[in-house]
């Protein structure tokens, strides 16, 4: 009998550490599975983020083609039309001309706000010139009266990759935006720095600011914030937001200036 | 001085202390580290400290030649029931908790059929034993079927359910057939094998719950990081 608890006993004993052995080998077996599936989800996101990014790109310059060669030259040819008309109507009927007159300014800012469309469209002058001249260009464009918007940066910049150089442009681009449009900013710094294998860009305003957690609670607000998140998540950058209602806001976004994993292709024009 | 019966009893006895010292260093451990244990571990604290107390009644017993065999009964009580109720809060599944509660209330017919005052209630522990190992299974099916620790090595119920399951293991044959195993107390019996081997056992859980307080704390703070 006292063998039989004995043999028993180091059975259940056996069988007691295996199944201790099994559940802790397992289980991290499992872990590690469930860990290589979330890196290909997200790597699977990151490239459908990226692919929607591209189409974007793709049809905006389509777009900016269309309109540049298009209506941009229906419209040139109009105006040749109009001119001519001009010329007949002021030997026929003088008391039209100012009727032409019009509609010929009319049709010029017309063709003056296509041509703008299009070069917001596509930032060519980033592909031509750089980051740093498209966000000179764009600074300017953006001060007025009202607002001042300033470029400072770095004397010596990196040739980044086109990529990221749109990105940050995009970026700067809608912190812009929003600081005119929602912060009713006065004066707005657009800051570019390098960094050890990497840029720095910062957008900071003296506008009335944001609650952030409300805005990206709300999923009707905030679009233009999770755009930048998600053009961000593609490139493995990284954003903080130093803003408080009521007292402007600092955003700050760091990219590494490293070959990605999902690489954007950038047309040139 | 040395005759003092207690002194006496260590002197004559000083194995059967093992457990208790155990027993004082796990109370010990589940003390400092009180703030950061959670509720199932509270309870596994709780069943420790009572542990202690019928421990000590038995051995003032045991030093005043009273009967103290009612005492491992009680003892088995306070250890089924601290430790139904540590798995009835970890396991959060309804299926899980019936489970646990039909393990007690098979394990409470059992005690209270079996129940003496005058002898060890071998089919009672032995019952125990059986629960605990159910519960420990039921543990790694729960785990191993959420997959929500990330590490197990570091997660203090995984300690305790294979503490716990060792324990039964190694102890459930030597109670199932306790006339066999603790009822000869001739000197040439063998009950002092296997009381010494139910010690044994006793002690590794002790040292193996002492050591799943030390590891909540650990789990806690790498808990409060990724909350940050």
């Amino acid at each position: 009998m006292k063998l039989y608890i004995a043999v028993g006993t180091a059975v259940l004993l056996v069988m007691a550490i295996f199944i201790i052995v099994f559940v802790a080998y397992y289980q991290q077996k499992q872990i590690r599975q469930q860990l290589i599936l979330k890196e290909w989800q997200e790597k699977y996101r990151k490239g459908l983020l990226a692919a929607t990014l591209q189409a974007q790109e793709h049809e905006r310059r389509r777009i900016a083609q269309d309109l540049h060669d298009e209506i941009g030259t229906m419209l040139s040819v109009t105006k040749l039309s109009l001119n001519q008309l001009g010329r007949t109507v002021e030997h026929n009927d003088p008391g039209s001309t100012v009727l032409v007159q019009k509609t010929r300014s009319l049709l010029d800012e017309t063709i003056a706000n296509v041509r703008r469309i299009s070069r917001d469209l596509v930032p060519t002058t980033l592909e031509r010139f750089g980051l740093v001249s498209a966000l000179e260009e764009l600074a300017e464009k953006a001060s007025n009266g009202e607002v001042h918007v300033e470029l400072s940066c770095s004397d010596k910049m990196p040739t980044l990759l086109p990529q990221l150089d749109l990105t940050l442009f995009r970026i700067a681009q809608e912190l812009i935006n929003n600081a005119i449009k929602h912060a009713n900013a006065e004066n707005i710094i657009i800051d570019l720095h390098c960094q050890p294998n990497g840029v720095l860009l910062s957008v900071i305003d003296d506008g009335r600011g944001f609650d952030l957690d409300e805005i990206l609670k709300d999923k009707k607000r905030g679009l233009g914030l999770r755009n930048i998140e998600s053009r961000l998540n593609v490139i493995d950058g990284h954003v903080t937001f130093d803003v408080e209602e009521g007292r402007g806001s600092r955003i700050h976004i760091q990219v590494k200036n490293l070959k990605p994993e999902v690489e954007v292709e950038v047309e040139a024009v | 001085m040395l005759d003092h019966p207690y002194i006496s009893l260590i002197l004559k006895y000083p194995d059967s202390f093992l457990p208790d010292l155990f027993l004082l260093l796990a109370i010990g451990a589940g003390l400092v580290n009180y703030s950061f244990l959670d509720r199932p571990s509270r309870w596994l604290f709780r069943m420790l400290v009572l542990s202690l107390v019928i421990s000590l009644i038995q051995l003032h017993d045991a030093a005043y030649r009273q009967n103290n065999t009612y005492l491992h009964n009680l003892n088995s009580l306070v250890e089924m029931g601290c430790f139904a109720a540590a798995y009835r809060i970890e396991l959060k599944a309804r299926s899980n908790q019936v489970i646990v509660f039909t393990g007690l209330g098979i394990y409470l017919l059992v005690f209270l059929n079996d129940f003496s005052w005058t002898r060890i209630a071998g089919v009672t522990l032995g019952v125990e034993r059986i629960v605990m190992i159910v519960y420990a299974l039921l543990y790694f099916h729960y785990i191993l079927a959420r997959m929500q620790v990330q590490n197990l090595l570091i997660h203090s119920m995984f300690w305790v359910s294979a503490g716990a399951i060792v324990h039964a293991a190694g102890t459930l044959f030597v109670f199932l057939f306790v006339k066999v195993t603790l009822g000869d107390l001739s000197s040439n019996g063998s009950y002092a094998l296997y009381i010494t081997i139910v010690r044994t056992f006793s002690a590794f859980f002790y040292i193996i719950l002492g050591f799943s307080f030390c590891i909540r704390r650990r789990e806690f703070r790498l808990a409060e990081r990724f909350t940050v």
